[in-house]
């Protein structure tokens, strides 16, 4: 019975921090997607849009509309980098486009420290601190939240990509740029599209963990980096896969935190990531892939 | 053709004699100032790193996000080896290169068969991986708590104490390995090298062991920046994983960015450029913003990346050559002996004209 | 011709290089300059900014009371951004260029360490504000001739931590630290002086600085089933591990490191945070001693001049460098500009007092502080509150 709890809460541990690794790993999706930029400042996104939403919620917004606002502000930014840093570097090499975000991800940073400092700050949580217990394991509801919002992102954005002509069109981008062209659709707004949603859903990732974890100006690092090892483990174009390696990344570091120790916790994210990278670069769930847009 | 030869041979000779000339003479323009030793020590220390560097990016065309991992290793090794096994300074610094060839020897192999991404990103995920190696193995690095009391290193039996002396030391490595790289650079090797980064299938088909070559250039890359490590432990008798992170790797990245690989001394000028830039910002930033701390510098360092990517891809060396053509072009001379000459100068990262 | 651009780039790199470093105006007599690095900006901000702050309000104020004996204090101060080769450069440049009488700070334990190298062989007075031991005792028997420090080390701050476990009769307990420098230096002096309050870890874990939900990690304390949860970290990832605690239903006292006394802690931990027990400084709990303390005057008009000046309030970090700069006043005072005489007027403090305590150096201690430093603080409601002590 102990040992059955204890797995039960290192299974749903797993799931709360696979679903905030799913978002970003979500945004980073369709960002290599469309525009074949690996962007290492999507982490980032989540930082800030954490950062803005206390700041709202301080200053007496409304929760709900200080989420909606924090996103918004959060896609405005990744609409200036898009326009500002990658648009007139296109043209360049993989390895510079990927030392730009880095770049980005900086200036992201450092500009976080110089308006809200060091200090982590608190958010509360959606609906009230209270938790759940069953099979004898306890859940937050806000990492219910969590899980939930992570699912109804990817199901809505499968439903834009599949059923509206937005979606299709950016589908098109990708497969096939040149004949997207030809029937009119602009590849730069699609591309400009592209990361300003990735940020989005980074923002909403953020917003989502704060409550159970604070927030302050180094959050997105880590949380940028696994969402990454998620993504590739899916394999880069592939969103659903991207999802499953996201919960598979979670539930690996909590198991590995669980029954080993926490301090090889990254070891183990980063050695997955080592693994598939050697035996299955293409993913776990290897698909037929396009080209580079 | 023959008089080219010697005039050329005779200008390198000069440029030679200017340069020794300049590493025995600063510390007397200075009047032994030692924060500025110190800081050309620094200098040194990283050209070291960056020099590797901008072989392995500007000629082997390949992306190292964890390098700050082979300078750590070195480090390491000769801490602990001078320190807790009494071995002689310049036996550890040998081994620690060694080592860090094996290391990058080992990973290389299952990496260089990546292509863009993905290597990079394996490149992080192998520096993730040795800096929680530098912070768990307590037992032998010290852990988060450092590493302190690492001996000094002596020269015929003379131990180097002072700023000046680790200065000659120091800047003695930067210009054998900035000379040992120009040689690679020159030779087969360094043809080879630039005929992958100009296309890999291109040199494959020439019969060009592509993955043989690259995983070379990785070894010394990692060799160099085994050695800054070494002498950056016992120069400062102290060291902490932080120096070894993920951060330290990008900076070194910056480094190479800023001096541009269209030269081997690309990482020397990358490195002393961003020394000075973060000390000049350490003096100007209080006067023109009194609250801003040390963020600034972050944001600074970030924008300029970005800014030298867009606009100036070939780093200041790449600039300067530029300039310098243009310069020559104008002035209408010599034209023709130029195009004749072997260029020995690579792309710009990651390939395409800068 | 390539080496005539290259020729070009290395006169370049002399002359940035040698731009880099004016030598500073040699002092006017009347001036006394003293050195000061901190780290106030990169992850020790939250204690380097403070400490910054109050030495560059306490040099305002000394001065516009005319300096010491007439002559004024020119405070010369850098940020090392957290970074311990910047700490390195700035020493040399405050000992060789700016040629200082004496030196003040290394926010980090870190940083200090590789600052003291330096500082011993140039022979200046320094009073370092970072906690660990071997800033003043190193274990390999380094010179600390000069160097002095006005931060408790986590020795101190553990055996204070392990008398009142043994007191409160909780002796296995868990032992749950972060994994950085902060929490392994605590965890090697619990380790070392444990066994000497007959307190027993009946399990030791770690967890990360960005840990998002240590609920895993926690369900093998649950097992292990201790009297009392010691968590030694700072505020934010405590505060993560201190609300997954009582989430997962783990009712025992939960008693954590000085790190955690600040009100960040409390906002992020929120209802999780009433009834954790932390050693502390007396700052923490200033108003509510009682009137025969010999450090409550002293405590409360720093609070008042700090919080007029800076508008938030002051930390015990903060207070080290109150503490470094009036001790190192009192023996410029005595000992004039003559650097020996300064470190001998430092090694002979007695009954100084202080925001971290009351001072008693002497020639093998070169901290002055004790356990009798520290009080027991419990959060209660959302406050710090003084426990019996």
């Amino acid at each position: 019975m102990e040992a059955w709890s204890q797995f039960v809460q290192l299974l749903f541990s797993g799931l709360t921090i696979g679903s905030i690794y799913a978002l970003v790993a979500l945004g980073f999706v369709i960002t290599y997607s469309v525009t074949g930029i690996l962007n290492l400042a999507q982490g980032d996104f989540a930082m800030l849009g954490a950062l803005i939403c206390i700041a709202l919620v301080n200053s007496g917004v409304p929760f709900v509309l200080a989420i909606g606002l924090s996103m918004m502000a959060a896609m405005v930014i990744g609409g200036l980098f898009e326009r500002l840093a990658i648009q007139p570097a296109r043209h360049s090499s993989v390895a510079v486009l990927i030392i730009i975000t880095i770049g980005a991800s900086f200036v992201f940073r450092g500009i976080a420290l110089l308006v809200w400092g060091t200090d982590p700050y608190a958010l509360r949580p959606f609906a009230g601190g209270g938790s759940l217990s069953m099979f004898g394991a306890v859940i937050q509801w806000q990492s219910v939240w969590a899980i939930v919002i992570s699912l109804a992102s990817f199901i809505g954005l499968h439903l834009f990509f599949h059923r509206t002509y937005f979606g299709k069109a950016v589908t098109a981008c990708v497969i096939n740029p040149f004949a997207a062209r030809l029937m009119g659709i602009d590849i730069r707004k699609m591309s400009l599209g592209a990361i300003a949603v990735s940020a989005g859903l980074g923002a909403l990732a953020g917003i989502v963990i704060a409550p159970i974890s604070g927030a302050s100006y180094d959050m997105g690092i880590m949380i940028g980096l696994k969402a990454f090892i998620a993504a590739v483990v899916g394999g880069l174009t592939n969103a659903p896969a991207a999802i499953a390696g996201a919960f598979l990344v979670g539930l690996l570091e909590s198991f590995a935190e669980g029954y080993l120790s926490s301090g090889y916790k990254d070891a183990v994210s980063f050695g997955l990531l080592l693994l598939v990278l050697f035996v299955m670069p293409n993913g776990l769930f290897a698909k037929m892939t396009g080209k580079r847009v | 053709m023959e008089r080219d030869e010697r005039i050329k041979g005779g200008r390198r000779r000069l440029v030679l004699l200017v340069l020794v000339a300049a590493w025995l003479g600063f510390p007397w323009l200075v009047a032994g100032n030692n924060y500025l030793l110190s800081t050309l020590i620094i200098i040194g220390v990283y050209a070291l790193v960056s020099t590797g560097m901008t072989l392995l990016m500007g000629y082997a065309g390949q992306i190292s996000l964890g390098q700050a991992a082979f300078y750590g290793v070195g480090a390491y090794t000769s801490a602990y080896l001078t320190a807790h096994a009494g071995w002689p300074p310049w036996l550890a610094m040998a081994v620690g290169a060694v080592l860090a060839a094996l290391v990058a020897f080992v990973v290389g192999i299952p990496v260089f068969r990546l292509r863009e991404h993905y290597l990079a990103l394996a490149t992080l995920g192998f520096g993730v991986i040795m800096f929680t190696l530098f912070k768990e193995w307590e037992a032998i690095t010290g852990g988060l708590n450092g590493f302190f009391g690492i001996p000094p290193i002596s020269v015929l039996g003379m131990s180097l104490q002072t700023d000046i002396q680790f200065y000659y030391l120091v800047w003695l490595f930067v210009l054998a390995g900035l000379w040992f790289a120009h040689n690679i650079v020159r030779s087969r090797v360094g043809r080879a090298l630039r005929a992958i980064h100009g296309s890999e299938v291109a040199a494959s088909s020439l019969g060009v062991n592509i993955t043989k070559y690259k995983l070379q250039i990785f070894m010394l890359s990692a060799m160099y920046a085994s050695v800054a490590g070494s002498l950056y432990a016992h120069y400062v008798t102290f060291i902490n994983p932080d120096l070894f992170g993920i951060v330290p790797s990008i900076y070194f990245l910056i480094m190479v960015v800023i001096g541009g690989t269209a030269g081997v001394w690309g990482g020397l000028v990358g490195a002393a450029v961003y020394v000075c830039l973060g000390e000049w910002l350490k003096a100007v930033v209080p006067i023109l913003m009194p609250d801003a701390g040390g963020e600034f510098e972050i944001v600074f360092f970030g924008l300029l990346l970005i800014i030298m990517l867009i606009y100036m891809p070939s780093g200041l060396t790449g600039a300067v050559q530029k300039g310098m053509k243009r310069f020559r072009t104008t002035a209408g001379s010599q034209t023709g002996t130029t195009a004749t000459t072997e260029r020995h100068e690579a792309r710009s990262i990651g390939g395409g004209n800068g | 011709m390539r080496k005539r651009v290259y020729a070009c780039l290395a006169a370049l790199l002399v002359l940035l290089v040698a731009a880099c470093g004016k030598t500073a105006t040699s002092g006017t007599e009347d001036e006394i300059k003293i050195g000061a690095i901190f780290s106030a900006s990169g992850g020790a901000a939250p204690l380097g900014k403070p400490e910054m702050e109050t030495v560059k309000m306490l040099v305002e104020q000394w001065n516009k009371q005319g300096g010491i004996d007439g002559k004024k204090i020119k405070l010369i101060a850098y940020d090392d951004k957290s970074n311990q080769n910047e700490a390195v450069l700035s020493t040399k440049k405050l000992i060789e260029q700016d040629k200082v009488t004496a030196l003040i700070g290394g926010t980090i334990s870190g940083n200090s360490l590789a600052m003291i190298p330096l500082i011993e062989k140039a022979g200046i007075p320094y009073i370092s504000l970072a906690a660990s031991k071997q800033i003043v005792n190193p274990s390999d028997g380094s010179s600390r001739h000069w160097t002095f420090k006005t931060a408790q080390g986590d020795d101190i701050v553990i055996q204070k931590l392990l008398s009142f476990l043994k007191e409160k009769g909780w002796t296995s307990i868990a032992w749950l630290n972060v994994a950085n420098a902060y929490g392994t230096s605590g965890h090697s002096e619990f380790a070392h002086y444990a066994p000497e309050y007959g307190v027993k870890a009946v399990i030791e874990e770690e967890f990360e600085a960005t840990v998002d939900d240590a609920k895993a990690m926690l369900t093998r304390v649950k097992k292990a089933n201790p009297q009392a949860i010691v968590v030694w970290g700072t505020a934010q990832e405590s505060a993560v591990v201190t609300k997954n605690i009582r989430e997962l239903g783990i009712d025992v006292p939960i008693i954590e490191s000085h790190g955690v006394g600040t009100k960040s802690f409390i906002d992020l931990a929120g209802e999780a945070a009433n009834g954790v027990i932390l050693p502390a400084g007396r700052i923490l709990v200033a108003d509510q001693l009682p009137d025969s303390d010999p450090q409550k005057e002293t405590l409360l008009t720093y609070k008042e001049q700090f919080e007029k000046t800076y508008n938030y309030e002051p930390t015990t970090f903060g207070g080290h460098a109150w503490d470094a700069f009036h001790l190192l006043m009192n023996a410029i005072k005595e000992g004039k500009t003559d650097k020996e005489n300064i470190r001998e007027a430092l090694e002979k403090t007695t009954d100084f007092v202080g925001i971290s305590g009351v001072f008693r150096m002497s020639k093998d201690d070169h901290t002055g502080l004790d356990a009798d430093s520290l009080v027991m603080v419990q959060i209660q409601d959302g406050k710090f509150v003084l426990a019996e002590d």
